[in-house]
C-alpha cells in the first residue's frame, strides 16, 4: 500500500495526497475514542459516549446524570486528560521535529537538539531533588517549561555571528549546552540516591497522570503556537534551499528563523513539562511524513503533528496495557516498537531519497 | 534596471574586496571574470543584498539595496548558486515551487518553464539522486520561474555536459531577448567573450578591467588579469583566447608572426 502512495508526484493526483491527511486525522480520531476503553478497569461503551457527550457545550445539559461516579471520575479526570495530553504532546513534538529538521536542513535533528531538553531536565531534575516547591504541586512542571526556554535563549544568544545565528552555530550551540547541562543533571541525580527513581521516570517520560489543571495552560501555549507554525510551510521549503535562496527568493530569513525556534520552544517545553522526555517522535514522524507525501512542507508539517499524536496515544495504550497494575514511562515503549517499525518502513520505502 | 556599486569594500576571513566599482547594465549579459580567489562569488552575495558591504554602496535602481524588502528585492533579482542545495526528499517540482514565492505562479507557469528548460521528465524525480547538471537546470528553471528582472548566476555551465553547456548559454541569450538583465560569474574567457555585452575582470578583490569584451580583451589586459600571455585566434564561432602556456609547442595558428618557446613566453 505504502509503496503506491509514497512520494509526491509518480502517483499523484490532486487529491490523493489531502485525502490521506483526512485519513489519518480520522484515524486518530478513532484511536482517541478506542483510547478510552483502555486501562485496568473496563468501562462500558455507552458509558463512556454518555460522559462524552456530557462534555459538549449546551446540548451536553440536557442528558440526565445517570453514570456511576466512579466511572466518570476514571473517564473524565484520568483517562481523557491523559489522552488528550498524548495528543498534545505527540502533535507538538512531530511538528516541532519538522520544523527544526527544516531550518537545519539536517534530517537527523529533532526539537530537543536546540537545548530544549537538558534544559526541562535541569528544570524538572532540580525540582525533584531539591523538592522546590515555589510553584507548589506544578514545581516541576513550571520549573521544565522555564529552564528548557532558557536553555534555547542562551544557546541563541551565544550562536550569534556578525548579525545573524547560522544554522550550524546554533546546532553545535545546542549539543554543547546540552552536554554541558546533561553532566549537571547528572551530577544532581547521582548525589541523591534516595530520588533517583522520581528522577528517571521523569527523564524518560510518561502521560499518565496528567491531570485537567495542567493540561489546560499546556493546550494554550501549544495550540496557538502550532497553528502559527502550519503557516510557515513555504517559507520552510525556501530554507530548506539554504538562507542564501531563501531570502532571494523573498523571506526575511532570520526573523523566519527566530520566530520559528521561539514557537517551537514554547510548544514543545510547554509539552515536556507535563510529559517528561519523550525521545523518538519528534526524530523519526517527520521522516515517516516524507516517505507518505514527499518532501514539502505542506503536508510533512501537519502530517508530522497527526502522525506524533497517533504514534504517542497508541504508546500510551501499550504502556497501560502492557503490565496490569504497573506504570512503564512512555519513552521506553516509544523506542521499542517505534524503531523497528521506523526500520522496517525506510527499508521498504525509501527509493534514491535516503541513499545520497 | 541598473546596480551602482560604489567604493565597496568587503572581507571574508583573509580575504578582501577593496574598493571596487562597477556598473550592471538592464537588459544586457553583464559578465563577471577573474582567477579563482578573486572575489567573484563574494561580490555576487553582496549584489543580490545577502550580504551587507562594510563600506560603499551598492545601489539598484538608484536607491539603496539594503532599503529594499526581501519581497521587493526577489522581484527584481533570482540567484543561481555554484552548489546545489540538499533539501530532505525534495522532488524537482517542490524545488522549483520555491521560486514562486512572492510572484503567485501556478502549474500553467511551471509547466511552460520546465518545457523551455527541457526538464519536464524531471519534474518528479528525487532532486538529490539528479546529475549535477540537471540540477543546475533545475535550478536556473527555478530562477526563471521568479521570473524578476535579472538573474544572477554563479558559473552555471561549470561541470556541465557539451550539449548541456550549449543549452544554458542559448537559456542566457534567450533571457536577454526577452528584457531580462542577467549577470554572470565565468571562469571560461572564451565565454565571457562571446557571451557578455560588458564584461567586468576582478584580481585580488579589485576591479582591474571592465567594459565591452572588444575594448578589455587585450592581451596586456588579459595578461594583468591571469598572469600569463594570450593568443587570439579565429575559430568558426569567431575570435577564441587561448593560453600561451597552453598551445607552447603546438601547431595552432596563433595570431601575427608571433612565436612562443616551450614555457610559453613570447619570442619577438
Amino acid at each position: 500500500m505504502f509503496r503506491k502512495i509514497r512520494v509526491a508526484g509518480e502517483h499523484e493526483t490532486l487529491f490523493l495526497r489531502p485525502l490521506i491527511l483526512l485519513m489519518s486525522l480520522a484515524t486518530l480520531a478513532v484511536l482517541v475514542f478506542v483510547s478510552f476503553f483502555i486501562g485496568p478497569v473496563s468501562i462500558p461503551l455507552v458509558t463512556v459516549m454518555a460522559i462524552l457527550f456530557k462534555q459538549i457545550p449546551v446540548i451536553g445539559s440536557l442528558q440526565p446524570d445517570a453514570v456511576k461516579p466512579v466511572y466518570f471520575e476514571i473517564v473524565y479526570y484520568i483517562r481523557e486528560p491523559e489522552i488528550l495530553g498524548g495528543v498534545v504532546v505527540g502533535a507538538s513534538l512531530g511538528m516541532g521535529g519538522a520544523v527544526v529538521q527544516s531550518i537545519f536542513k539536517n534530517p537527523i535533528t529533532e526539537p530537543y537538539v536546540i537545548g530544549l531538553s537538558s534544559g526541562a531536565a535541569l528544570g524538572a531534575v532540580g525540582a525533584i531533588i531539591f523538592g522546590i516547591a515555589i510553584f507548589g504541586p506544578y514545581s516541576v512542571q513550571v520549573l521544565a517549561f522555564c529552564f528548557a526556554l532558557l536553555s534555547v535563549f542562551t544557546v541563541y544568544m551565544l550562536s550569534h555571528r556578525n548579525g545573524r545565528v547560522p544554522a550550524t552555530y546554533l546546532l553545535l550551540m545546542g549539543v554543547s549546552i546540552s552536554f554541558f547541562t546533561s553532566s549537571v543533571v547528572a551530577l544532581m541525580i547521582y548525589s541523591n540516591i534516595r530520588l533517583q527513581s522520581s528522577a528517571f521516570f521523569w527523564l524518560l517520560g510518561s502521560l499518565q497522570g496528567i491531570t485537567w489543571q495542567e493540561l489546560l495552560p499546556v493546550v494554550l501555549v501549544v495550540l496557538p503556537a502550532m497553528f502559527i507554525m502550519s503557516m510557515y510551510s513555504r517559507e520552510l521549503n525556501a530554507m530548506q534551499l539554504g538562507g542564501a535562496y531563501a531570502h532571494s527568493v523573498g523571506i526575511k530569513v532570520e526573523r523566519t528563523k527566530r520566530v520559528l525556534i521561539a514557537l517551537v520552544a514554547l510548544s514543545v517545553s510547554a509539552s515536556v513539562s507535563i510529559s517528561g522526555l519523550i525521545g523518538f517522535v519528534g526524530l523519526v514522524m517527520p521522516h515517516m511524513s516524507r516517505l507518505i507525501y514527499g518532501g514539502s512542507n505542506r503536508y510533512v508539517i501537519p502530517s508530522s503533528a497527526i502522525l506524533g499524536a497517533i504514534f504517542l496515544v497508541l504508546s500510551d495504550d501499550i504502556a497501560r496495557m502492557a503490565i496490569p497494575g504497573k506504570v512503564i514511562p512512555i519513552g521506553i515503549i516509544t523506542g521499542m516498537i517505534g524503531v523497528p517499525f521506523f526500520i522496517y518502513l525506510l527499508g521498504r520505502l525509501s527509493s534514491g531519497a535516503y541513499e545520497n | 534596471m541598473k546596480i551602482e556599486v560604489k567604493d565597496v569594500c568587503q572581507s571574508t576571513g583573509s580575504f578582501r574586496l577593496s574598493n571596487i566599482s562597477f556598473c550592471i547594465h538592464g537588459g544586457k549579459i553583464n559578465g563577471i571574470g577573474g582567477k579563482n580567489g578573486s572575489g567573484k562569488s563574494t561580490l555576487l552575495n553582496l549584489l543580490y543584498g545577502y550580504r551587507k558591504p562594510e563600506s560603499g554602496s551598492i545601489l539598484l535602481d538608484g536607491r539603496d539595496i539594503g532599503s529594499y524588502a526581501e519581497h521587493e528585492l526577489s522581484r527584481k533579482m533570482a540567484i543561481v548558486r555554484q552548489e546545489a542545495p540538499e533539501p530532505i526528499n525534495f522532488s524537482a517540482n517542490d524545488v522549483i515551487s520555491v521560486f514562486g514565492f512572492t510572484n503567485g505562479h501556478g502549474k500553467k507557469e511551471m509547466k511552460e518553464i520546465l518545457d523551455m528548460c527541457h526538464i519536464a521528465h524531471l519534474e518528479h524525480r528525487d532532486f538529490n539522486s539528479l546529475s549535477g547538471g540537471e540540477k543546475r537546470l533545475i535550478m536556473i528553471a527555478g530562477a526563471i520561474f521568479q521570473d524578476s528582472e535579472m538573474i544572477l548566476m554563479d558559473e552555471p555551465t561549470t561541470f556541465l555536459d557539451v550539449d548541456k553547456d550549449a543549452f544554458v548559454q542559448s537559456l542566457i541569450m534567450d533571457l536577454k531577448s526577452r528584457g531580462k538583465t542577467v549577470v554572470v560569474i565565468l571562469h571560461d574567457v572564451n565565454l565571457l567573450y562571446r557571451l557578455c555585452d560588458n564584461v567586468i575582470f576582478l584580481r585580488e578583490g579589485k576591479v582591474v578591467a571592465e567594459g565591452p569584451p572588444e575594448s578589455v580583451f587585450l592581451p596586456g589586459t588579459l595578461k594583468r588579469i591571469f598572469d600569463v600571455d594570450f593568443i587570439s585566434y579565429d575559430s568558426p564561432e569567431g575570435k577564441r583566447f587561448v593560453s600561451a602556456r597552453a598551445v607552447a609547442g603546438s601547431s595552432v595558428n596563433v595570431s601575427g608572426s608571433d612565436v612562443y618557446a616551450s614555457d610559453g613566453s613570447r619570442q619577438v
